[in-house]
């Protein structure tokens, strides 16, 4: 059961990512993090460690500790460790072991396939590197494809007709623009340029160094040789920069940041997003060079892309968005999570490789729902528009008059609850069904969708076995424009459909009252008190009046009406049968009972007698 | 009031001829070359494989999201907790202030065991950093200095202090390692 993972081995940060279900799914680490930190670290016992916890010691272990290998890679370069000396294959193989370890924990799967990601401008020997790096941590590379085509196909634009698309990717600490030309299912890559030492982290120490230099402003001292307070301002420069993204200005908040003689001093500044902007501003236009660089290169103009993605975190700010806006014509997409958009690239290529992708026909649904036509033109929903499809789901009916010995089944297809505004789809009669009083029988209708969409609705009688069904070809043959009206329609007349359905359920309501009435009436003709009797009628009747016509409000306060009358009197007949229960005896009319009528007593036990004789 | 009644109710029809039941039209032929049960064989065994391992990813996702819906609330108040830690750590600045105001100082060391409480009583436990030695997984060693006559490798100051709810860490502590 081989999946193949799709790896983004970044510079920084790495991201590991597979398809699941037919989706693309970001696996987090042990530590339970959607990224790992791309450092190998080894402790003064030789012990390995890789991630946020390499990290967390490097400062204690600096010529120990080894960050941003990938810009090794292809290289001579070697560290040495104990007097071993590893190359940058080897370390990023070091980290390209835990994403794989960390994967087959999270999947319950063993893992030997992987597509691995790098920059479009990678040379053959890197690229080479990158594959022996998978194979020393024990994956077979499958593929290893460019880091802006990634960010394509995760976007899907593969799919799409023939553009050409330019792809800004600002990372953590490298900067890659890259036009590529997608055409026939191929994508090439037309042109490439950056700035490798350039990304996020240049925008957090702009943003503490302006701290710095207001502090020392307003207090005179000078918090840069102050580790512990640095730590701080570093936190607190990183949240204020994710922060303005969202909001125009960010409260930064160190009390207590240092101390003096005069006592503590706090640091209580304000950035707003214009400072923010300005402060940032040399970084955001050192993108613009490599963006003109690649168009020219690409041989376009502005207008003739169709479209700029946009990959890593510091995308998400409002002025690097803004800069491409300007310098391309086209707002950036960023629908996906910039910070792994590269990654579910990788998963998907993995995904088509494997055959996934195409094996599981990406999942049908029902585009509208599917039901029948119950008693009043009610459209009662069996299957619920976007179900997924194959599926199964059967439903017990029943019939709605005494004596009903076919029921007709109409199987309707659409959104609004009355069944006559919704689009018929076939019908069919199932007989043959036992005499009975309404509500007795029970008709167990099924509705079969198969993957191809062709619905079998079925209908077979608990009772006597019968079966009758039909098979309907068609109900996926709609065009979206006809699912978007019905979809639409169903919302627009939601209030009116509501108001029909309460109609249609205050009817049958008073209906079902009618008939148990009648029913009630009829079998206990003898034991009713006259009086009794009389008010349950009067009642019965002033409901078949209201029915006649169609005032909803007078239908249920007359069905409420015989409600009532119809449980008092049917509390007292079984107050008189001598009801062991005591609940009913607890209220008032238990005492009515008692006082009421013991001639009914006797009589019963006259009735016993005569028939003994 | 029995189930059925509530059942939904299929009108009276008149008596209509039936429709009669359309029936799927057979789909497989009977195989007419040789190798024709060959190639069935192997789309069979494809399709197996298809269903076994789907059933098998199925039952991953399931156990996988069962551990995962189980251990949301503990991450959620891990979350909660976190955001909450800033005002800790700087009550815990505050009190190493020295002042003349001792009311003042006191009023704020009750503060401060008041916090200590709330997070005793949601599981939040203070991972062991000053003295210890230092151990990446729950440390983030932001100086470092050499210092002889202090053992290898040891948390020798405590800058932020680290949490752990329920085994999971929180905040790593920030922390200065000697050696």
């Amino acid at each position: 059961m081989s999946k193949i993972i799709g790896i983004d081995l970044g510079t920084t940060n790495s991201c590991v990512s597979v398809m699941e279900g037919g989706e693309a799914v970001v696996i987090p680490n042990a530590e339970g993090n959607r990224t790992t930190p791309s450092v190998v670290a080894f402790s003064k016992d030789g012990e390995r460690m890789v991630g946020q916890v390499a990290k967390r010691q490097a400062i204690t272990n600096p010529d120990r500790t080894i960050s941003s290998i990938k810009r090794e890679m292809g290289s001579n370069f070697k560290v040495t460790i104990d007097g071993k000396g590893y190359t940058p294959q080897e370390i990023s193989a070091m980290v390209l072991q835990k994403l794989k370890a960390d994967a087959e924990a999270y999947l319950g799967a063993t893992i030997t396939e992987a597509v691995i990601t790098v920059p479009a401008y990678f040379t053959d020997a890197q690229r080479q590197a990158t594959k022996d790096a998978g194979k020393i941590a024990g994956l077979d590379v499958k593929r290893i494809i460019n880091e802006p085509t990634a960010a394509a196909l995760a976007y899907g634009v593969d799919k799409e007709s023939d553009q050409k698309i330019m792809v800004y990717d600002l990372g953590g600490g490298t900067f890659d623009v890259s036009v590529l030309e997608i055409g026939e299912g191929v994508i090439e890559v037309l042109a490439t340029a950056g700035n490798n030492r350039l990304g996020g982290d240049d925008f957090d120490k702009a943003v503490m160094d302006w701290m710095v230099a207001e502090f020392k402003k307003t207090s005179g001292i000078d918090l840069s040789g102050d580790k512990v307070a640095m730590q701080r301002l570093k936190e607190a420069a990183e949240k204020a920069k994710i922060e303005l993204s969202g909001v125009t200005t960010s409260a930064i908040n160190l009390p207590y940041i240092t101390a003096d003689a005069t006592g503590p001093k706090h640091l209580d500044l304000t950035l707003t997003r214009a400072k923010f902007n300005e402060l940032t501003h040399h970084l955001v236009e050192a993108t613009t060079a490599p963006i003109r660089q690649a168009m020219s290169d690409a041989g376009l103009t502005g207008d003739q892309l169709s479209k700029v993605l946009l990959v890593g975190g510091s995308t998400r700010i409002p002025a690097v968005q803004d800069l491409v806006k300007k310098l391309t014509g086209k707002e950036g997409f960023k629908g996906i999570n910039p910070d792994e958009c590269v990654a579910i690239g990788a998963a998907l290529q993995g995904g088509v490789l494997v055959g996934d992708v195409k094996g599981l026909l990406l999942l049908d649904v029902t585009p509208l729902s599917l039901g029948i036509e119950t008693m009043g033109g009610v459209n009662t929903k069996l299957i619920e528009r976007n179900t997924t499809i194959p599926a199964k789901k059967s439903q017990i009916f029943t019939t709605a008059a005494d004596n009903q010995t076919s029921v007709e089944v109409h199987v309707l297809q659409g959104e609004r609850e009355m069944a006559q505004y919704n689009k018929t789809l076939g019908r069919f009669n199932l007989d043959g069904i036992a005499s009975a009083r309404r509500g007795v029988p029970q008709i167990e209708v099924t509705f079969d969708i198969d993957a191809n969409g062709i619905v079998n609705v079925s209908a077979k009688d608990l009772g006597t076995g019968k079966e009758q069904h039909i098979t309907i070809t068609s109900s996926t043959n709609m065009s979206k424009e006809d699912i978007d009206k019905a979809v639409r329609e169903a919302e627009q007349f939601a209030a009116e459909d509501a108001k029909r359905k309460e109609e249609v359920d205050t009817r049958n309501q008073a209906d079902q009252m009618v008939y148990q009435t009648e029913k009630t009436l009829e079998d206990l003709k003898d034991k009713i008190d006259p009086a009794d009797k009389g008010s349950v009628e009067s009642a019965l009747s002033r409901v078949k009046d209201t029915l006649k016509g169609t005032d909803i409000a007078a239908i249920k306060t007359a069905t409420e009406e015989l409600t009532k009358a119809f449980y008092a009197v049917s509390e007292k007949l079984y107050q008189q049968q001598g009801a062991p229960g005591p609940d009913s005896g607890a209220g008032t009319a238990g005492g009515q009972g008692d006082t009421g009528d013991p001639n009914v007593v006797d009589a019963d036990y006259e009735v016993v007698d005569d028939n003994k004789d | 009031m029995a189930k059925k009644e509530k059942d939904p109710e299929l009108s009276q029809q008149q008596p209509e001829p039936e429709i009669p039941a359309q029936e799927a039209a057979p789909d497989d032929q009977a195989p007419s070359r040789p190798d024709e049960p060959e190639t069935l064989r192997a789309a069979l065994a494809e399709q197996e494989d298809k269903y076994l391992r789907l059933a098998a990813e199925y039952d991953n996702f399931r156990k996988r999201t069962l551990k995962e819906k189980s251990s949301v609330w503990a991450d959620a108040q891990a979350e909660a907790v976190l955001s909450f830690l800033p005002v800790y750590d700087n009550l815990e600045r505050a009190l190493k202030q020295e002042t003349a105001d001792q009311a003042y100082a006191k009023g704020v060391e009750m503060i401060m065991t008041q916090f200590k409480s709330v997070l005793e009583k949601l599981g939040v436990e203070e991972i062991p950093a000053l003295g210890e030695p230092f151990d990446p997984a729950v440390h983030n060693a932001i100086l470092h200095m050499e210092d002889e006559s202090l053992g290898k490798n040891i948390v020798t100051e405590v800058f932020q202090a680290g949490f752990k709810l329920d085994g999971k860490v929180i905040r790593v502590a920030m922390v200065k390692v000697a050696n």
